[in-house]
């Protein structure tokens, strides 16, 4: 029991081992100076908004103050007239040097609503490459910039990026920044410098215009819950090379509730169920406290015991040098400091928790409505019936 | 002719069904029924629609699977098969797949959903597809209003009711074979109609003067046959059908293969193949590629890959063309927007291989299943289909050896005169003058 026991620890630290390795390694992104840029194609940075996120005009400013020679900002609105709508207006008057439009795209009823805004966007924009940013991002002066240089030098059609999260206040959003920044960005980077295997997460992706309209624009994922996902592999499968340099993009989460967090967990693990089922059910492996804990009551003596409080003390370590080393604005904060260890094990308790909730569910909640999906994470209907459109 | 009264039914079950289904739109006011969608039929019925397709579909791309594939595909093989038709005799005895649909109708509600749409209602039925015709034989008063597409130019038994006798089907043969093989499976000949395959309306024209197609099948031939081998017998003749009196001075030196995937995906891999061989005839402008990806994202994905890793991205849209769209009627019209241009079609024999008749000739895919390989023996037989000399990864060698020798304008020109092409015109007459007949009865 013990040796099982030892063995699925030692998958798991080693996985967790692998992710410190690359986000310490990579954590200044890629080194491309060498190579120097003289032109950059016009880039049109498609913002879809639907809430008012933590400090969200601090997040759309930082677009605004973007370091690159021919820009355009373009916001996807459900309506103007909301709380969104004013605050891109007072950024608007601030900033009349940079091109900006907004774009009222309503709600749709049956479509991924992040596709169904960038859809609508895409025949406004008049930049040869995309930029698509969720919400909650903010970005440095020159970040597009690090990024394009990736388009430009290597031909990439689709740059991606690690995400860092930061900003936390509450319990809620410490244990989300912590999963973000460490198994989220983790695996996006390993997962590529390993197998180049990409993982694209759709808070950030840098899109070729022309490759993507060989596929009819964004509408081609309208279907598909995770489009983002669904992107990389259809660019895979298409054999269009997708890359990252490691520019990490911030994700500002401040007042996330553990409510918040459980529920987007919950979300995400079901798309990751629908979309590769057998990693996922692998993924257990990477709950090292939650494997002991289990252990331990099961074996119910000293070494069981002992072998829990050391997994836990070797997931804190892990946790916190990654925090450390990636995290600057959290780290001088001592509230967070403070409480860092008990929110790494209950992270790791919830995230047990959401581990199973795929087997028993379908329908996940996102941007206000219950999405039910299916293979491929596929919206409500299956695949065979969106041929029969108008049948 | 009423055409509130006419109803088309289909099923997706590779592509075939649909794209026969698709060709009749004109001859009603109602929307195409795809039965056996969730849209359709209950949850339950719906649960043998679906098993019904993962086997056809696993079992299509089956063969691709190395030493096992053709082990997999013989149970399908097994229940498809068609016996042998010399010598003539009765075939009327049910077999294992007549018995099992009927079954599946009686005690499985297979179609049930479909009789209750129809119960008491006075319209004509037309499917492309024997399970709903078969479900709602002798089910309404209107019985007699039950027409039934064959959509190969031959078939299994399953495709004719339990008791041929008493059943009032009306089947619309595609082919003479098709009406023979009806015969023997006891049909009565007053239920068997002749009116060739539906051709889509918009690659004819009128059916008095077929100017689409015979204009179409002009520029056709003077591009399959830049050595004049096969105008040079076939001149006067081709004059003659097709209103032309000269050949022109200068000739356009390219011309356009469609290489067409099976609905199901199947030889997906082959395209790869062609890509590689006709790359350097693309580069130089000798050929236009058209590759028919059908309605399947992975498969046009597929074919974007092939594109990509032969580094003929720029070519796409220019030289090499997808036919493609997720929703099956846009793909169907952009196919027969396609074929317009197309001088040589590349496909497996499917109920492809009855486009024939538009002038275009076939090369012959590897068949699927015992109606394909009907089919091309069909092909064959009337000239219209040819068996490639050379395995797809020589195409840049041997199509233009055909081409330069008048093969393929020669299958072009026997395709036009041996396939019946007004199959939607005669489908149209039969029923509009059943309904006439009616209304004379009536009044």
């Amino acid at each position: 029991m013990l040796t099982i026991e030892l063995v699925l620890l030692a998958i798991s630290f080693l996985f967790y081992s692998v992710y410190l390795f690359f986000n310490v390694k990579y954590r200044n992104g890629k080194i491309q100076e060498k190579e120097s840029v003289e032109t950059y194609p016009k880039v049109s940075i498609l913002k879809p908004l639907k809430n008012t996120d933590d400090e969200i005009e601090e997040n759309l400013e930082s677009f605004f103050l973007t370091d690159y020679p021919d820009y355009e900002i373009i916001f996807g609105v459900d309506s103007i007239d909301g709380p969104i709508g004013k605050i891109i207006s007072i950024l608007q008057r601030k900033y009349p040097e940079v091109l900006t439009k907004i774009v009222e795209t309503g709600i749709p009823s049956t479509e991924n609503p992040k596709i169904h805004k960038l859809a609508i966007m895409e025949k406004e924009a008049t930049g040869e490459i995309y930029w698509v940013t969720d919400s909650n991002i903010r970005v440095e002066k020159n970040t597009l910039k690090n990024l394009m240089k990736e388009y430009i030098i290597n031909g990439s059609k689709i740059v991606f990026s690690p995400i860092l999260g930061t900003g936390s206040r509450t319990v809620g959003s410490v244990i989300e920044n912590l999963f973000i920044s460490f198994f989220l960005s983790g695996n996006v980077i390993s997962e590529w410098k390993l197998f180049k295997y990409a993982i694209i997460v759709g808070k950030s992706t840098l899109i070729e215009k022309k490759a993507l309209a060989l596929f009819g624009g964004f509408s081609y994922f309208k279907d598909c819950l995770a489009e983002d996902f669904s992107m990389g592999e259809t660019f895979v499968r298409s054999k269009f090379p997708i890359s990252t340099n490691f520019v990490w993009i911030t994700n500002i989460n401040k007042t996330t509730t553990i409510k918040g967090f459980f529920l987007r967990m919950e979300r995400w693990a079901k798309l990751r169920f629908r979309l590769k089922k057998h990693f996922y059910i692998l993924e257990v492996l990477l709950n090292p406290i939650m494997i002991a804990l289990i252990f331990a009551v099961i074996m119910r003596n000293s070494i069981g015991a002992v072998v829990f409080g050391l997994s836990v003390f070797l997931k804190i370590t892990l946790e916190s040098l990654n925090f450390f080393s990636l995290n600057k604005m959290d780290r001088k904060k001592y509230p967070v400091l403070l409480t860092l260890p008990f929110c790494i094990i209950l992270k790791d308790i919830l995230l047990f928790a959401v581990y199973f909730t795929p087997f028993f569910s379908k329908t996940v909640s996102w941007r206000g409505s219950k999405i039910k999906i299916g293979k491929h994470t596929l919206i409500n209907h299956r695949q065979e019936d969106l041929f029969l459109k108008g049948a | 002719m009423g055409k509130d009264e006419v109803q088309i039914i289909t099923v997706l079950m590779g592509l075939g069904h649909v794209r026969a289904a698709y060709a009749l739109k004109d001859i009603s006011n109602r929307d195409i029924i795809i039965y056996g969608s969730r849209k359709t039929t209950s949850p339950k019925e719906y649960k043998i629609w679906r098993r019904f397709r993962k086997t056809y579909y696993f079992l299509s791309r089956s063969e691709r699977i190395p030493i096992i594939g053709k082990y997999l595909l013989a149970p399908m093989e097994a229940l498809e098969d068609i016996e042998p038709y010399y010598p003539v005799r009765d075939m009327s005895k049910p077999n294992l797949p007549v018995k099992y649909l009927n079954y599946l109708i009686k005690k499985k509600g297979f179609c049930a959903g479909l009789k209750e749409k129809f119960k008491g209602k006075n319209v004509y039925l037309v499917h492309t597809f024997y399970a709903t015709a078969v479900a709602m034989d002798n089910k309404r008063k209107e019985g007699n209003k039950n027409y039934l597409l064959i959509c190969d130019t031959d078939f299994n038994r399953v495709w004719v009711p339990i008791n041929p006798d008493k059943s009032r089907i009306k089947y619309l043969a595609p082919c003479q074979q098709v009406r023979r093989r009806l015969l023997s499976y006891g049909v009565k000949e007053e239920n068997i109609f002749l009116t060739g395959f539906p051709l889509p309306r918009e690659n004819i024209g009128s059916r008095n003067n077929l100017e689409i197609l015979k204009e179409d099948l002009w520029k056709r031939l003077l591009k399959l046959d830049p050595k004049n081998s096969f105008l040079s017998i076939y001149k006067n003749s081709v004059f003659n059908w097709l209103n032309k009196k000269a050949l022109p001075r200068r000739r356009k030196d390219h011309f356009s293969l469609t290489f067409a995937i099976g609905g199901a995906g199947a030889q997906v891999e082959m395209v790869d193949k062609i890509l590689k061989s006709l790359k350097e005839k693309i580069k130089n402008g000798k050929v236009n590629l058209l590759l028919s990806a059908g309605i399947q994202k992975r498969v046009f994905e597929t074919i974007l890959g092939y594109i990509n890793s032969h580094g003929l991205i720029e070519y796409l849209d220019k030289s090499i063309f997808i036919i493609f769209d997720s929703d099956v009627y846009k793909y169907l019209n952009k196919f027969n927007k396609a074929m317009r241009k197309t001088d040589v079609l590349w496909t497996k024999p499917s109920e492809l291989s009855f486009y024939a008749g538009l002038g275009i000739p076939i090369l012959i895919a590897p068949p699927i299943g015992p109606q394909e390989r009907s089919n091309k023996k069909w092909l064959i037989k009337i000239h219209a289909g040819i068996e490639p000399p050379g395995p797809p990864e020589y195409a840049h060698q041997w199509l233009f050896d055909l081409r330069e020798d008048g093969v393929l304008a020669e299958a072009a020109w026997s395709g036009f005169l041996q396939v019946k092409k007004l199959g939607s015109y005669e489908i149209e007459d039969i029923i509009k003058s059943k309904i006439s007949e009616k209304a004379r009865r009536n009044s």
